[in-house]
Formats: C-alpha cells, structure tokens, sequence
C-alpha cells in the first residue's frame, strides 16, 4: 500500500477525543499522555474519524487552504506517522461507505499541522488500585 | 466463570460474590457480638440518603470525619448501606484474611462476571461494593494503620463507582459558592485549587470541594456539583498560607504522604455545604502579578485542565471515553475563565465573587 492510500482511525480501545471550535484534544487513556492540535490537525482528526485516505484527506485540505497539493500531503503523512508512532490511531483497511465531502474550493490561510504533546499526567499514579472494565447495572 | 480474586492481599479460593457473602457474615457477627461499639449514621451522598454502620469505636470515628458535613437524619430506605467493623476492637476477622504492614502498597481491585460485585483490597481493609443491591461491607484490620489518603478520602474508589453508577461523574476539581450558585476549579494538582476554594471559604464562600466533585448533569441542561469529602492535603509551604489551619494538620507516616491532612469539618464546619448549582468554570493558574484576575478561557483550554487528571485518575477502566465526552458537554455549556491567581490571596475571593455576578 502507497503512504497516499494508507488509512487510519482512532485507537479507541485507549483514546478519548473531541475537537471543539476548531481545536482537537486527544487523551491516551493507557498511558496518560495527552495532545492538542490547532485547526489544520482537528480538521484531519474528524478526517481520520472517518478513516480518510492520506490522498482523500490531502485533497480535501488542499481545496479548503491555500497550499500546495505536495506540501500538504507531505503535512498529512508526517502526522498520522506521528498519531501512529504514538498510538492514538490504528491502521485500517475499512473504506467509509460515503465518500468524502465535496469541499468548495477555498483560500484560507494553510499552516502545518503540529500535535502538542502533554506527559504532565503520566507519572502521576493513582492512589487507588484500577478497577476492572465494568458493566453498567440498573441503579435504582 | 467467575473471575476469582488472586494476588498477595486475595484469598484465592474465593469469588468476588462469595467473599461479599462472607465479609456481611463477618460484619453480622461483629455487629450482634459487640452492641456497644455500634454506630450508625446516616448522610447524603448526591442527594441520596445513605447508611454507615460501623463497629468499633476508633473506627467510626475515622469514618465519620470526612463526611461530617454531610450528615442527615435517617430516611426510610437508603440508596446505600456501608457495614464495616474493625476487627482489632472487635476480634471479629475472617479466616485467611491477613493485613499487610505494607502501607505502600496500593491494592488491587476484582469483580465478578457479570460486574455486580467489586472486590476491593488494601493492606489494612477489605470491602465487597454490590452494585445492585447497594450494599457496600468491609473489613479493617486495625483502624490506626489507616493512611491518610484513606483517612482523608474513605471508600474513594468505591464511591466513585457508586456515584457513576447513577449518572454522577467525580471529577478532579474544586467547588465553593455563594446562596448555593457555585464556581468551579478545574486544573492538574498545584495548580491553585486549594488555594482559591480555601481562600474562598475563609471569606464566607460555601465550600463543597478542592479536589473531587460529584459533576451531575440536570434535565433543565445545568450541572449540580455534589461535595465527597470535608478533607483537604496541604504541601507544608501550602500550609504556611493557611495558620488557621495549622493546628487541625494531620501529618504523613507514609514517604508518599508528603502532604498534610486538615479536615475542615474540625475547623469551619458552618461552611462546609453538600452541593450547589455551577455557574461557571475558574481555571486556577500561578502567576507572577500583583492581584489576581479573570479573563475567558476557551472550551477546549478547560477541557485541557480538567479532563487529563479527571479521566486518568479514574479508578474504573473501560469507562473514561463515555466520561470525556460528558465533560466535553458540560464544558460546552458552561462559562470558563482563566483565574490568574497573582500575590493577593485576598482579593481571589472578590474574582470569584465577580464571575458569579456575571452568571447568576
């Protein structure tokens, strides 16, 4: 498979995520490690929530910014190297029954995606012994 | 099958379901055998009337402290009852269940197939939660080798999975308010919690919380936070901020219990409050200025402060995703500032007095 039609999605055995207003949080829950990302990386997370290619992510980018195709894709590849390096994200062969949104063409300004890594947490222990996985029950 | 409990503070032979069986034997026992060391109380926990039984004197009174402030008359029927005896006042143990001097040591935690039952095990205590009867019962060795997280936070990991249960999410914040509308203070540890709920409280604020807080979401869209403990852990420099709670300090025994232990129910207990309505979220932060102040926070930077150590924290695997995304929702719909803590411990009670005015 080329780097282009390589697809990811989140590692959700471990991740928890949420992009608000244009910026991404992601928690590795496993590890305590966290991350953010500003508006180029959120937008290729809701991408990769949705198992985009690189090239289908590459392109949908490259009508919304003003960028190049190669620099963008390049971008694109360095960050799921980086999602998968830190396993946030998992290789999938699963093609999404819908094919991506068309994207009007568009000049907004392009900067590199960057994901900020947070290890603040992950020495932190808990006091308390880890509970297995646990059901929900019937309260009351 | 049923997972069967194993590791150094386990019987092996015994199933999470059976050992709840045997430990509400043995409190039986120990509560028919020794009437006058019986106590019983009752508090409200989430809005929830909920039953302490306990045998032994020192015990109890352990007990009892952190959740002083929120005792209640009893209620028909509680929505838990927690039976726990100790067995150096009352010689009552269970055979082959032996403490471990290893006060370090964390415990480990087992339950049963069908997730009913979580079987807890410290060095000095041993508790059986049954989530759907709504029994919690525990054995302690010796109530004097408690540590002061256990003094400070009794039951935590098990209430925690109690107030999950119904719907009530414990997060890793402060709270105080003012005529029950309260702010509250998301941020990692040394971030400035203590500091403003404690500062806050001096000045007249209600305290609920500086470090967890029951976050349940209301069908009108807003958010109670419902207070745990009356306990606070101070840094020694920390305590030095506060002299009035100097002479209340419990110290550490433990080399990671390097913080000291104030129940504030021995020292302010007229303001100490079970819950208030959350107007607002404060963001504490240390920085170098002359006074403090407030200015707006994003969704996402107090999602970044809140969520890490509240997720990560949770004593409970397997549920933390459901749990982020609650958060996310209740930051969503919630005002959030920076609070810029500065040099003037006094004047952070006039910010937080500010932001409710903004919100209330």
């Amino acid at each position: 498979m080329s780097d282009s039609a390589l697809r990811v999605h989140p590692n959700t055995g471990d991740v928890a995520a949420k992009v608000i207003d244009g910026e991404a949080i992601i928690m590795n829950l496993a590890n305590g490690l966290y991350y953010s990302m500003d508006e180029v990386g959120s937008a290729i997370w809701e991408m990769v929530e949705q198992s985009r290619s690189v090239a289908e992510m590459a392109g949908t980018l490259e009508a919304r910014y003003d960028v190049e195709r190669a620099t963008v894709e390049a971008d694109v590849q360095r960050l799921v190297g980086e999602l998968l390096d830190e396993g946030l994200v998992v290789t999938t062969e699963e093609i999404p029954d819908a094919p991506a949104a068309h994207e009007p063409a568009g000049s907004a300004a392009y900067a590199a995606p960057t994901l900020n890594r947070y290890d603040d947490m992950a020495d932190l222990l808990a006091l308390d012994p880890p509970m297995p996985g646990l059901g929900t029950v019937p309260a009351e | 099958m049923t997972e069967a409990p194993q590791g150094r503070f386990a019987r092996p032979e015994l199933a999470p379901a059976d050992e709840y069986v045997q430990l509400d034997r043995a409190f039986g026992k120990a509560w028919e055998s020794h009437p006058e060391q019986r106590h019983e109380r009752w508090f409200t926990f989430a809005d929830r009337p909920i039953r302490i039984r306990v045998v032994g004197h020192g015990l109890a009174r352990d007990i009892f402290r952190a959740f002083s402030h929120l005792q209640r008359d009893p209620a028909p029927e509680p929505a838990l009852t927690i039976a726990l005896f100790d067995e150096g006042e009352t010689g009552v143990g269970l055979p082959g269940l032996e403490p471990s001097d290893d006060l370090n040591e964390h415990g480990e935690t087992y339950a049963s197939d069908d997730g009913f039952v979580v079987l807890t095990a410290r060095p000095q205590t041993r508790t059986a939660l049954h989530r759907v009867d709504r029994d919690l019962v525990g054995w302690v060795a010796d109530h004097g080798k408690l540590t002061q997280y256990e003094l400070g936070r009794p039951l935590h990991s098990e209430l925690m999975l109690w107030h999950k249960d119904r719907d009530v999410q414990a997060i890793h914040a402060g709270l105080v308010a003012r005529d029950g509308q309260g702010v509250l203070f998301g941020g990692p540890g040394g971030s400035g919690k203590s500091t403003t709920a404690l500062t806050c409280l001096k000045a007249g604020f209600e305290y609920m919380a500086d470090d967890y807080v029951g976050l349940q979401a209301l069908p009108d869209g807003g958010y109670d936070g419902h207070s745990l403990f009356c306990s606070t852990h101070l840094e020694p420099g920390h305590l030095e901020k506060f002299p009035y709670l100097r002479p209340h300090a419990i110290p550490g025994r433990l080399p990671r219990e390097d913080k000291s232990l104030v129940l504030l129910s021995d020292v302010l207990p007229d303001g100490l409050s079970r819950k208030a309505r959350i107007r607002a979220v404060a963001l504490p932060v240390v920085v170098d200025a002359p006074t403090p102040r407030i200015r707006p926070a994003t969704t996402i930077e107090a999602l970044l402060r809140l969520a890490p150590s509240s997720l990560i924290l949770l004593p409970y695997a397997g549920v933390a995703a459901g749990e982020f995304e609650k958060l996310s929702t209740f930051l969503e719909s919630t005002p959030t500032y920076w609070l810029e803590l500065g040099r003037s411990m006094d004047e952070i009670p006039l910010r937080i007095g500010e932001i409710l005015e903004k919100h209330t």
